[in-house]
């Protein structure tokens, strides 16, 4: 069938994809903190955990057969341990940035960075045992649409239109107009990058959490922290309806509605740093050419 | 060696070049800009570069060779920098250009596959390095002390090795066990770079041990932080029960069921200063005195042994 | 009352509440009018927001209370069927309110 074919040749594009760009505010931060001899690599990497482009690369580096981890590596500040300052130096230099900048991807990106947020924030109150994992696949969870956007702009801007007529989600324009949607397309990237399944599967899954096998929890809480930030309005995911709630996935959750206030409260206050430096890479983007 | 990445014009390799490596069983990348080439260094490096003066604009050339060169575990790719001879009137600073080999426009294919070839036989006469970690083996573990035992400066000599391994080796399987010493070599590579660059050597006994080598007065800190580092890194490469657990259940050398801690890292550090070592000997068996009673203790630990005669 | 970024914050502007660091100690009491000064050496203590008297920012763009709760509304939407979301969103717009009205009230 033709539908099919077309499917395929999609799934060929966007596998062959190789550098997804991020935004020139980053990158230019990025590279004044390289040149300067007292910057560590741990700074380094608390600005490379905010960007949802450039902490896929590294993990993708990381979990590279030369680097010798493939599948194991899942926490960014190990990756940034493993890799050491030299490499992610290099990986700054050879990071590609938007040609031309729309707000789309400043708000893709603010979307992304606030998911994280709220995944720590889940993660911690439900004493998962390394919230720093959960935050990273909040953080990377709509890499797929990054990839839609890029290597099939014609579609992009079709699924866009679609969307806007139809008044219906961009997952389900997605799945009309290609036959696949950002949450698969994450996922086969970051499968084809070596990425450990407790990253994979959040990703697969974040609007189907029933359907994760071993990362339940996990997918549960990025699930949920997609919705919350969704709900409260910071950064935009394409379409600005609050995706629906699993029913399993929020029983796993068990949360009571006793905690949604001091969730709020905590997520609210985490936000204004990431409000902080969203202004201060936006107020900048000319350093970096 | 067998995968080489050209870096430069379409016209770096002639079409005559390509095939002569072609048909030797070489295979060829091309990248026309830094920004490919760098991510082709750094996801998936070759083992020979070659590149041209003036590659991808203002200082292009300048920053791939350092990209190569300043990861401890790419060093030894050859790299080769092909120069117009009218360039070389103005004497390069080598210094700013680490390469091993340059080649003058124009040449044949087989003064290409020539150089080529030496560069591997020179390779495979010059470097010891283990298979698995990239890092130099015994030989030049042997050199780098006897370097720095000649040398007015005070040094330490620091004898790393993993806790525990073989049972973890058992309990999770060898290549799992690889990946544990690979991910040791990181930590310590990378820390030694970033902390105490200047003069310092890493290197690789076989099995879980290593040595590095920095200056006395970074031997603290440097210790400090690979040990943060490893018991950072760690959980990534135990299976949530063990970590849950705090130990695992394996066999001893007597075959016996026993309780095992998890991985951790014991460093015995040697210091050198004021020349009271004259052989490599003297340092490891004062080495290998300080890991008997570090290994004894819970946990990464580090001891240096400063002692004056 | 307006809360802001710091890098929002400019001279003249007057504190309408405290300035605490991680620790809980007061760096600033409210009533203190900023200074350029004073502003660099908050930003150097990693202070990333200011509560300041009156409204002094005005943010392109910015919405009324009423428009923003019609937003949060409108967001919710496509799932009014669903318990614990709709409970979400009345939560999220009554710490909206309560944050407004605070200001409303003191001005």
């Amino acid at each position: 069938m033709m539908d099919d074919q077309k499917r395929a040749q999609f799934k060929k594009v966007l596998r062959e994809i190789k550098n997804l760009p991020t935004l020139p505010g980053i990158v230019a931060k990025l590279g004044k903190m390289a040149e300067n001899p007292d910057t560590t690599t741990e700074q380094m990497g608390r600005v490379i955990s905010k960007d949802h482009i450039l902490a896929s690369k590294l993990l993708k580096l990381v979990n590279s057969a030369f680097y010798g981890f493939p599948q194991r590596i899942s926490s960014l500040n190990s990756a940034i341990i493993l890799l050491g300052f030299n490499v992610i130096k290099s990986l700054i230099i050879s990071a590609s940035i938007f040609e031309v900048m729309e707000s789309q991807d400043v708000e893709l990106w603010e979307h992304s960075l606030g998911c994280a947020v709220v995944c720590n924030v889940l993660a911690r109150h439900l004493g998962v045992k390394d919230p720093e994992e959960i935050s990273t696949a909040g953080l990377i969870h709509d890499i797929g649409k990054v990839a839609i956007k890029m290597e099939l702009p014609k579609e992009y801007q079709m699924i866009t239109e679609l969307s806007q007529e139809k008044q219906i989600s961009r997952l389900e324009a997605e799945q009309e107009i290609l036959g696949l949607d950002h949450a698969e397309v994450g996922s086969w990237l970051a499968k084809s990058w070596n990425l450990p399944n407790k990253l994979v599967e959040p990703i697969a899954c974040h609007h189907n959490p029933q359907l994760a096998k071993e990362e339940q929890l996990a997918s549960a809480i990025v699930h949920f922290a997609n919705i919350m930030i969704r709900g409260l309005g910071y950064g935009h995911a394409g379409d600005i309806w609050v995706p629906p709630l699993n029913n399993k996935a929020w029983k796993l959750l068990g949360l009571a509605p006793a905690d949604i206030d001091p969730l709020l409260q905590e997520i609210e206050e985490k936000l204004w740093d990431v409000k902080g430096f969203s202004l201060d890479i936006q107020s900048n983007p000319e350093g970096a050419a | 060696m067998s995968r080489i990445l050209i870096a430069g014009d379409d016209s770096l390799i002639v079409p005559e070049c390509r095939l002569l490596l072609d048909a030797k069983g070489y295979t060829l990348k091309h990248c026309g800009n830094l920004h490919d080439a760098l991510s082709q260094v750094l996801e998936d490096p070759p083992d020979l570069l070659v590149t041209e003066k003036g590659f991808s604009g203002k200082n292009g050339d300048v920053e791939l060779i350092r990209a190569v060169k300043a990861c401890l575990q790419k060093a030894n790719i050859p790299i080769f920098l092909v120069v117009d001879e009218t360039q070389l009137q103005v004497e390069l600073d080598w210094d700013n250009y680490p390469v091993d080999d340059i080649l003058t426009r124009p040449f044949t294919p087989e003064v290409l596959l020539t150089r080529i070839r030496l560069a591997e036989s020179r390779m495979a006469r010059a470097f010891d390095n283990n298979p698995l970690s990239r890092l130099p083996g015994n030989t030049s573990i042997i050199r780098a002390i006897q370097r720095v035992l000649g040398e007015p400066d005070g040094y330490a000599v620091c004898y790393v090795d993993i806790d525990n391994f073989k049972p973890y080796n058992d309990r999770y399987g060898f290549s799992r066990g690889d990946e544990v010493i690979l991910m040791v070599a990181r930590v310590m590579v990378n820390v030694v770079d970033e902390l105490a660059r200047k003069g310092s050597f890493v290197g690789h006994i076989g099995g879980d041990d290593f040595v590095f080598i920095v200056r006395e007065e970074m031997v603290e800190p440097v210790c400090k932080k690979i040990l943060a580092n490893f018991d950072l890194v760690r959980n990534m490469f135990l299976s949530a029960e063990d970590i849950a657990v705090g130990e695992f259940v394996g066999r001893d050398r007597q075959d016996r069921e026993t309780r095992f801690g998890l991985l951790s890292l014991s460093i015995a550090a040697v210091t050198t200063g004021g020349g009271k070592y004259t052989h490599y000997g003297e340092v490891s068996s004062v080495a290998s005195q300080l890991k008997h009673c570090v290994k004894k203790m819970d946990g990464s630990n580090y001891l240096i042994d400063r002692r004056d005669t | 009352m307006q809360r802001i970024l710091i890098a929002q914050a400019g001279p003249g502007m007057v504190l309408a509440k405290e300035i605490l660091n991680p620790e809980g100690m007061v760096l600033c009491g409210a009533g203190t009018e900023l200074s350029e000064a004073l502003i660099e050496r908050l930003i150097n203590m990693d202070v990333v927001d200011v509560t300041v008297e009156g409204h002094p920012v005005n943010i392109e763009g910015e919405k009324t209370l009423r428009e923003e709760l019609q937003e949060i509304d409108l967001r919710f939407q496509r799932v009014e069927d669903i318990a614990p979301l709709m409970y979400l969103k009345k939560r999220i717009q009554a710490r909206l309110a309560a944050a407004r009205s605070v200001g409303a009230g003191k001005e």
